[in-house]
């Protein structure tokens, strides 16, 4: 017993930093509709400020934590607010996941570079002094930062929920947390009201910052915000077991487990496939998982409570590109031009520093080619696809390491693994829709990098090796430019498999799950039968890739295939146009150019690539079809509409023949092969 | 009874002119204009989807109007936020659940009563309400979704009743409850008009409105079919929507054969 | 293919009951339709008319109860799979695929009731729709009247049009039982004539049963012989048309008239 309270105590500190966060994420979800990710860069930012005041400027630490948890964070909050979610109210709480994730991977980029301060936080604690010793728990001694995380989380908890429950502003809280429009029908201004949660629920993130720093013992680098990620999804499990509803289960559930992952370090072996440290890292996942699949009051989250909820109008439509006919013929020529000149410089002119760079960016087009397939045909967020990717890629290093199995079969071999993958998890998750599909996919994700890539016959956690293919006489790994043929014709493979499923049936089905679930179902379309297709294709296709990037670099190990990067490829694609081909060809493209240009041009700023990506990913909302393909539409309607204005006058001219206003060549979209 | 004493000249509470609205896509009002007088019960009756709920939400703020003006006793409220119009007075009952579930008896009544100020007059207000309604007294602790749906619907009129608003949109009130409960809920809103409240009321059962309503406005396909004195009403029902089979049977059929 | 005995009813709804919370939707509700029959479900707002609709396209399951098709329960399949029976239905809230031509919106109709549509015609490029399929197409929308809509986005079309491409893919999908939702929601008296002649016309001429939910009771006499009557989850009356509209009961449950 004693044991146990040995390892259980020292949790509690850490389990009361994930309840600050749960607190926060149900605060935020109940009373404004969104489901913030965006928390984990809250917290980043509330730590960053503090410690660089602390540090750099040697303000009071008290100042300090004002400052940072009562100034900062809240205006970050009600900045989120004004001007980016109530912007969208009607949108989706997938759109409104992606804004956030835009949010989540940007902030902790953009904090250091702003304040031209890249060292690590050092600060050591916040109140009571974290190397001392204030008492003894049952035997277990209890440091100053441990204590004072604890007791301040408790006096805020309680603070929160007593306000809640016994003020007038508690009372209106909870009623615009029900409905927002009976709120008003009683005269409360809920967006203020909303505004008051942003602000409450920042501060929560800014503080669970804050008090992470002496738990942490002053090892937090900025460049590195994947601990505050960590807190985030330790966060989002406990409200996930409290159904995103319920406060003081939400409390509760942060603190166990704290003490859950410290159990675990005390109870388990430190050998083995079953280690401690194995485990403790596929905690999140298995509770996540476990949580996501057998919460059944979890899975009506995305169902409104607002009896009024009708009064919201429909969600704005994409807007549809009008393509005059005459266009096709140029714009097919102008297409094969592009390719064939890249092509042609590719394999003549360009620099080899370059190559590199354009055979990354042809290797990533593929990985986002199976993200069009599942976010932009499906309409699933999928955070997983990196993990997918890292699948292919040690399935093939392993296989030619051990059984010499040529690299290319062996990254077949990969793909059919995370094929597989793939179809399991949609089978599993059969009944999850939306946002929690997307969480699910989230902790697949945390599940592949703490403990399935650490699998001995996986990596086992080092650097694996992923030879460059040899085919007859041409041999893959001298020099880029031979594997940049390569990557272009998997490429080449893969877009046309993408091209044929959108125009055939399985397109215009999914098209159909997209526009309308239940009348798809009245149709006689089984979205389960969809949904495993799709994520068995789309796995499959990713760990293709991924095998290719292996190769191309030759050596890779679990850090390349990190769940962030899942985050950044899915934030990418969509920013730029999940919908079709042309939208992760330029989204790789671009990725793989923008990192070289920024490696070479402006060295001190690594990280600002996904900066620019997330930000983008900010107007998914507005444009779900993405920017590129925005522009493409507004483009081409331009066009088309030039052009009729032309025919128009020209009749007129011509004859009395009316030319009616509607344009008689709608849609024709069947353009160039 | 009431008495309808405001003159012609008199500023009407609710002056509703050329009223348009939609959801997305979905055109709901098409130029709808009345007025309810001061003083006055208004009946506003139709069939389902002939916009009558719709006209309720417009003119409290919740849905916005595409295009007409809404005044409440002489001011522009059409383009106010819904907050802002209940503070000019205007009290609307939504249809269905139009109480917080999640919150107990008292405390929906508290929310209701936190705007006349003074924690005594709260208390005061309070008394009212549970002496006009001993059931809720009995109830104040309890959350207010456990109630019946006839209950929900007397705190809902609860609310009304200690604090009588300027003007009242109840928007069907009797759906679903058995006819014992919708005679105590008309008993309640008599008790409301008596207090001077004006009302409009939003119903399908058309006797119980037409009982208590002064006058009424038919809407059919969200446009106003008829309007005028409620005694009349039910002729001009009969003639314009019940007609079922005495009624012209529309444009024949025989013109889209070749469909 | 109906039973050759013909006396089997196409679809047969067996004391069914269902609550939402406390709410008791519907009430040991049962009813039967003929082959080639139209029926209209009708009563007021409230009623459990679209439950009935949704336990019998199985979007709810029934607490008791048992809805059969041919003679066989149902009760165990999903909504996908009734629809591949030849259950189809257009919804009371527009189901519209956005991002679909309303071509597009009958092939995909046509090609999931065949069950034609494998990967792997669509990866060797097979999946282009055949000159059969491209016939079916224009029939469905000449018979729809939508012949000069069909390459044209659903997004682009008023909210009546959209109204008939739900009606032309329930058709597509060649369904034996089509249950029709509401369909004159949102219409105008014109648009709603049409929409009842192409009904009749697909019921009398393409020989398909029919179960109309609607509140214009002139357009539900241009479509159906016989009504089914719900009030408060409860079928009150059932027969020919003429009859149960003069049905004292009925007069007041569904006007809220005693007349």
């Amino acid at each position: 017993m004693s044991h146990f309270l040995d390892y259980a105590i020292p949790g509690v500190p850490y389990g009361c930093d994930f309840a600050l966060m749960a607190v926060g994420l149900v605060l935020t979800f109940r009373a404004t509709g969104v489901f913030n990710l965006a928390f984990g860069a809250q917290a980043f930012t509330g730590a960053f400020i503090f410690d660089l005041l602390v540090t750099a400027h040697h303000v009071n630490q008290w100042v300090a934590f004002m400052v940072a948890v009562l100034v900062v964070s809240p205006l970050l909050g009600l900045a989120f607010d004004r001007f980016l979610f109530r912007v969208i109210p009607t949108a989706s709480t997938t759109a409104k996941v992606v804004t956030a994730l835009g949010l989540l991977i940007a902030i902790p980029q953009a904090i250091p570079i702003i304040f031209r301060n890249t060292t690590s936080l050092q600060t050591t604690g916040f109140w009571l002094d974290p190397g001392h010793v204030y008492l003894n728990l049952a035997g277990s001694p209890v440091n100053g930062g441990q204590l004072s995380t604890t007791v301040v989380t408790l006096a805020v908890a309680a603070a929160l929920v007593a306000m809640l429950r016994f003020t007038a502003f508690g009372l209106e809280m909870r009623a615009v947390v029900e409905s927002r429009r009976l709120a008003q029908l009683e005269g409360i201004n809920s967006k203020r009201t909303a505004a008051w949660a942003w602000v409450l629920s920042s501060v929560l993130a800014g503080l669970a910052g804050v008090l992470m720093l002496p738990l942490s013992g002053g090892n937090l680098v900025p460049s590195q915000p994947l601990q505050f990620t960590t807190l985030l999804v330790f966060g989002l499990t406990a409200a996930a077991v409290a159904s995103v509803r319920s406060i003081p289960i939400a409390l509760v559930a942060g603190i166990g487990l704290g003490i859950l992952q410290n159990l675990i370090t005390g109870y388990l072996p430190n050998s083995s496939i079953l280690s401690a440290q194995n485990v403790k890292e596929a905690l999140p996942f298995a509770v996540l998982a476990g949580v996501l699949l057998f919460n059944r009051e979890l899975r009506t989250i995305e169902v409104s409570s607002d009896p009024l909820a009708a009064c919201d109008p429909p969600p704005p439509l994409p807007a549809v590109a009008i393509r005059d006919p005459r266009l096709s013929v140029p714009m097919t020529w102008g297409f094969r031009l592009v390719v064939v000149g890249f092509l042609v410089s590719a394999a003549t002119w360009v620099p080899d520093y370059w190559v590199t760079a354009l055979a990354s960016g042809l290797v990533l087009s593929v990985i986002f080619l199976s993200i069009t397939l599942i976010t932009g045909m499906g309409g699933w967020l999928s955070l997983c696809q990196a993990s997918f990717a890292g699948l292919g890629a040690f399935t093939a290093g392993e296989l030619a390491a051990h059984l010499n199995l040529p690299v290319l079969l062996g990254a077949l071999v990969g793909a059919l693994a995370a094929a597989t993958t793939g179809a399991v998890i949609a089978l599993v998750a059969a009944r999850l829709s939306g946002l929690l599909l997307a969480l699910f996919t989230l902790a697949f994700a945390l599940f592949a990098d703490g403990l399935l890539f650490n699998l001995s016959w996986l990596g086992g956690g080092n650097t694996v090796v992923v030879p460059r293919p040899q085919i007859g006489p041409v041999d893959f790994s001298r020099g880029d430019r031979n594997f940049l043929g390569l990557a272009f014709v998997v490429l080449v493979v893969c877009a046309i498999l993408v091209k044929l499923i959108q125009r055939g049936t399985t397109g215009m089905v999914l098209a159909a799950l997209r526009g309308s679930p239940t009348a798809a179902a009245s149709l006689g379309i089984s979205m389960l039968r969809q949904r495993v297709i799709i994520f068995t294709l789309s796995a499959g296709m990713a760990g293709l890739g991924g095998a290719l990037y292996g190769s191309l670099l030759v050596r890779v190990s679990s850090l390349s295939y990190l769940y962030v990067y899942s985050l950044a490829f899915v934030v990418v694609v969509i920013t730029t146009g999940s919908r079709s081909v042309e939208g992760a060809v330029n989204a790789g493209m671009s990725y793989a150019v923008l990192l070289l240009i920024l490696q070479t041009y402006f060295p001190h700023y690594t990280g600002l690539e996904p900066i620019l990506f997330a930000f983008g990913a900010m107007t998914y909302a507005a444009h779900p079809e993405g920017i590129v393909e925005y522009q493409k539409t507004r483009w081409l309607n331009r066009v088309a509409r030039a052009l009729q204005a032309l025919d128009a006058r020209r009749a007129r001219t011509a004859g009395p023949d009316p030319a009616g206003p509607q344009p008689a060549t709608v849609g024709g979209d069947i353009s160039g092969a | 009874m009431t008495d309808p004493a405001a003159g012609p000249a008199a500023v009407p509470i609710l002056d509703v002119a050329g009223l348009s609205a939609s959801y997305g896509t979905f055109r709901a009002l098409f130029d709808v204009s009345f007025r309810v007088p001061d003083g006055a019960v208004v009946a506003l009756l139709g069939s389902n989807g002939a916009g009558k709920s719709t006209v309720a939400r417009v003119v409290s703020g919740l849905v916005p109007s595409t295009a007409g003006t809404v005044h409440l006793a002489g001011t522009d409220i059409t383009r106010m936020a819904a907050n802002r119009i209940a503070g000019q007075g205007l009290s609307h009952v939504p249809e269905g659940r139009a109480i917080f579930s999640s919150l107990t008896v008292e405390e929906n009544l508290t929310l209701a009563f936190r705007r006349a100020a003074g924690r005594k007059r709260i208390k005061d207000l309070l008394g009212r309400a549970y002496l006009a309604f001993p059931i809720l007294a009995e109830r104040r602790q309890q959350r207010a979704g456990t109630l019946s749906g006839g209950q929900q619907r007397i705190l809902s009129l609860a609310k009304v009743l200690a604090l009588p608003p300027r003007l009242l949109i109840v928007d069907e009130l009797s759906l679903g409850l058995a006819p014992v409960i919708v005679d105590a809920v008309y008993d309640g809103l008599a008790a409301i008009r008596d207090a001077g409240s004006s009302i409009l009321i939003v119903e399908q059962q058309i006797d119980r409105a037409l009982g208590l309503a002064d006058e009424a406005v038919l809407l059919a396909k969200g446009s106003v079919a008829w309007s005028g004195l409620s005694g009349e009403a039910a002729a001009a029902m009969d003639a314009i929507l019940g007609g079922h089979g005495a009624v012209d049977p529309g444009p024949a059929p025989t013109e889209h054969e070749e469909n | 293919m109906p039973e050759p005995d013909g006396e089997r009813p196409l679809l047969e709804v067996r004391s069914i009951s269902i609550h939402f919370g406390g709410i008791q939707a519907l009430a040991d509700v049962s009813f039967q339709v003929a082959p080639g029959e139209a029926v209209a479900l009708v009563g007021p707002n409230g009623a459990g008319k679209t439950t009935v609709f949704n336990c019998i396209s199985g979007v709810s399951r029934p607490d008791t109860g048992s809805v059969r098709l041919d003679g066989h329960p149902i009760d165990h399949l999903s909504a996908a799979r009734r629809a591949r029976l030849g259950i189809k239905r257009t919804f009371q809230r527009l189901e519209v695929f956005p991002e679909l031509t309303v071509r597009d919106h009958f092939l995909v109709a046509d090609r999931v009731s065949r069950g034609d549509g494998r990967l792997w015609r669509d990866l060797l490029n097979m999946g282009r729709p055949t000159t059969a399929e491209l016939e079916a197409a224009v029939r469905v929308a000449g018979v729809v009247g939508l012949p000069d809509a069909l390459d044209t986005p659903v997004a682009a079309l008023t909210l009546g049009r959209c109204r008939l491409v739900e009606l032309g893919r329930a058709l597509a999908g060649r369904p034996r039982l089509l249950l029709a939702d509401e369909p004159s929601s949102g219409l105008d008296v014109t648009e709603t004539a049409e929409l009842a002649a192409v009904l009749r016309a697909v019921q009398r001429d393409e020989g398909v049963t029919i179960v109309l939910v609607e509140h214009d009771l002139d357009m539900v006499a241009e479509v159906v012989d016989r009504a089914v009557v719900l009030d408060s989850g409860h079928v009150i009356a059932a027969g020919p048309l003429s009859q149960v509209i003069a049905d004292p009961v009925v007069r007041r449950a569904y006007l809220g008239r005693t007349a």
